[in-house]
């Protein structure tokens, strides 16, 4: 156990170890429909995302923008913008469905069951507020600290997510810190009244890649000393290497494979994954060759083909993929993916 | 923060100089004084001695110099009409017009804020629209012809309340919300955008996401971050109320300082309007002075610039 491990451990209990057969999270089959600017119409944004989600384990949800990924997290939170609504399905979580909580009990479990980590720390901080500030108001509400307990749990908090001398930065202002640090008090303020549940949309895209691998790091770190569940939305492969466990590629609003990393890296038996991963720039081979790009547009909502989504972008396309939309199928080893050639490729 | 206050103070003063140079010269302009106070079949050598009994004869900048000298001695001059030191011909009348601004000041803030807020979260409901036709009639209805409205309606119809002078609180009534309706508009329509505009910002959604209750996030986050922009238009409202108060003094018969003004524009009563005008100006330098002061109480970064 690292130093840094001890000083989060010494913070938080360890929780006790859940038992492995029950996941923490189990979404099934979740829907949500967002009304068009226009009002006229209702999109799927998402079609039917199924996952299972274990503590100490991280699950990756991976698409281009617009693909629904941020709109599952948010559903998750019970934060939907006011022109979206959930059209079905469950999430359930410790045992108890969170769709079918009201906005006063998710009030109680945000912030203390279930955290959030958006993409922009620079913005996700009241400028006009302290950090010790703003990491109190969780505490507070959550925990009723008050007095030197707090301020210990303060000083604590902000010392398990490795920021030096966090007496001084206490009473500093957010515009005072860099970004890389200001996403650790983020962080902190996500893990301070010790959550089961951390959801980190896109947490690096704003930061230097310095800060990026260390925040990753950071983030591995809380994960493993307080048994979270992680789920990690991002467009890059390269967080997911680096930090879950499980994969799940959504497309136009649905899952289009899922399965564990290694086996999403090895062997990716959807056309979208496969054409994401060659995406992916190659430091080393290739540096002569230009950056592999996938043809057409990403997916009008409004406008989605009447069999698989991603038809008309396939290299492999077949006559029946214009027809239905095909279904998740087994690939064996928790592999799932939705593709009418997958058996073949 | 002292540096910061005093690089403000500074600022303030210079502006100061700047009006009193203004307002001397403008006076100037409006016409010569000799020709009213000498009667009409007065000679030149008689209208030349009036102007030097009154140092008009001197060049205008030696009479700025001379004013400069007084006014720092606190003497802003005689007053033509009235024989009176100019000073504390405004400073009688004073009382009155900060009792009326000042008082609708109040108003405004707390009924804009207030409305302001609610609308912005009532958004695209009955309230909101309701209130907004309330905002477009509050910036759109001169104060003249709503003062008349209020009279005919509250003093001729229903006889509740007196429709001019100063004797009781009673009469304070109608002049202050006459004077109070465009403030409303200005500070609620600024309020509801501002608080529309923090209460979609991503710190807004982070707060929901720690499990803040509404009211701690709108009153304690919002709000404050909103008031930036709400405090900047309620300094020029402070100023605006105080120092412009001349048409709803007149419509009432309220005896303040704007109803002086105008007496003295009349009249060419030159040391009046100086003494009035540096009056009121101090009042909206001081306003603003207030507002700088405000803004690095609120935000850190403007403390710390």
């Amino acid at each position: 156990m690292s130093k840094a491990d001890a000083m989060a451990a010494k913070v938080l209990p360890l929780m006790p170890e859940p038992t492995p057969s029950e996941p923490l999270v189990e979404v099934r089959d979740l829907r949500i429909q967002l009304r068009s600017r226009d009002g006229a119409r209702l999109l799927n944004v998402v079609n039917g995302v199924s996952f299972p989600l274990h503590r100490g384990r991280t699950l990756g949800i991976v698409g281009e923008s617009g693909c629904g990924k941020s709109t599952t997290a948010l559903a998750l939170m019970g934060l939907l913008p006011g022109s979206a609504r959930v059209a079905g399905g469950q999430v359930q979580f410790a045992g108890e469905n969170l769709l079918a909580k009201s906005e006063k009990e998710m009030r109680e479990l945000r912030g203390a069951k279930i955290s959030m980590i958006f993409q922009d720390p620079m913005v996700a901080l009241d400028p006009l507020f302290t950090i010790g500030d703003q990491l109190a108001e969780p505490l507070e509400r959550h925990l009723k600290l008050s007095g030197a307990a707090l301020r210990e749990r303060q000083v604590s908090l902000l010392q398990a997510v490795s920021i030096p001398s966090p007496e001084t930065r206490l009473g500093q202002y957010p515009h005072q810190m860099s970004g890389g640090m200001l996403q650790r008090v983020v962080g902190a303020i996500a893990i301070a009244c010790n959550p089961a549940l951390l959801i980190a949309d896109e947490p690096t895209t704003a930061l230097d890649p310095t800060a990026q691998a260390q925040f990753l790091d950071l983030l591995a770190r809380l994960r493993d000393t307080y048994q979270l569940a992680l789920i990690v939305v991002t467009h890059d492969f390269g967080v997911t290497a680096r930090l879950c466990d499980d994969v799940l590629v959504m497309y136009a609003g649905s899952v289009v494979e899922r399965g564990p990393v290694r086996e999403i890296f090895d062997h990716p038996r959807h056309p979208y994954t496969q054409a994401l991963l060659a995406a992916i720039p190659q430091a080393q081979e290739d540096r002569q060759g230009r950056l592999r790009t996938i043809e057409g547009q990403p997916p009008d909502l409004a406008r989605l083909p009447q069999g698989c989504a991603f038809a008309p972008r396939c290299p492999n396309v077949r006559p029946k993929c214009h027809e239905l939309p095909p279904p998740l199928r087994e690939m064996g080893d928790g592999h799932v993916a939705s593709c009418w050639r997958a058996g073949e490729v | 923060m002292l540096f910061y206050f005093f690089r403000r103070l500074g600022r303030a003063l210079v502006t100061i100089v700047g009006i009193s140079v203004i307002v001397f010269v403008v006076a100037r302009l409006s016409g010569d004084p000799t020709l009213q106070l000498a009667p009409e079949d007065a000679t030149p050598e008689e209208l030349a001695q009036i102007r030097s009994e009154l140092g008009l004869d001197k060049p205008i900048w030696m009479q700025y110099v001379v004013f400069v000298e007084h006014v720092a001695q606190g003497d802003f001059g005689t007053s033509i009409r009235y024989q009176q030191p100019a000073l504390s011909l405004v400073l009688s009348v004073l009382p009155a017009t900060l009792q009326l601004g000042l008082s609708a000041f109040v108003l405004s803030t707390i009924v804009g804020v207030l409305l302001g807020v609610v609308t912005a979260l009532k958004r695209d409901t009955w309230i909101d629209s309701g209130l907004r036709g309330v905002v477009v009639v509050g910036q759109a209805a001169p104060s003249f012809w709503l003062g008349m409205m209020l009279i005919l309606l509250f003093s001729v119809e229903l006889q509740w309340l007196p429709s001019s002078g100063r004797m009781s609180l009673a009469h304070m009534v109608l002049p202050t919300m006459a004077l109070a309706l465009s403030s409303v508009a200005v500070v609620l329509r600024l309020t509801r955008s501002a608080m529309l505009e923090t209460m979609s910002a991503d710190y807004i959604r982070f707060l929901r996401s720690k499990g803040m209750s509404k009211s701690l996030i709108v009153w304690k986050h919002a709000l404050r971050n909103a008031s930036i922009p709400v405090i900047a238009v309620l300094g020029l409202q402070l100023s605006y109320l105080i120092g412009g108060a001349v048409i709803v003094e007149t419509v009432f018969n309220w005896p303040g300082v704007g109803r002086l003004m105008v007496e003295a524009l009349n009249a060419r009563d030159f040391a009046v309007i100086q003494a009035g005008a540096l009056l009121v100006s101090f009042f909206t330098v001081g306003a603003n002075l207030l507002v700088d002061l405000l803004f690095g109480l609120v935000d850190p970064r403007i403390r710390y610039e």
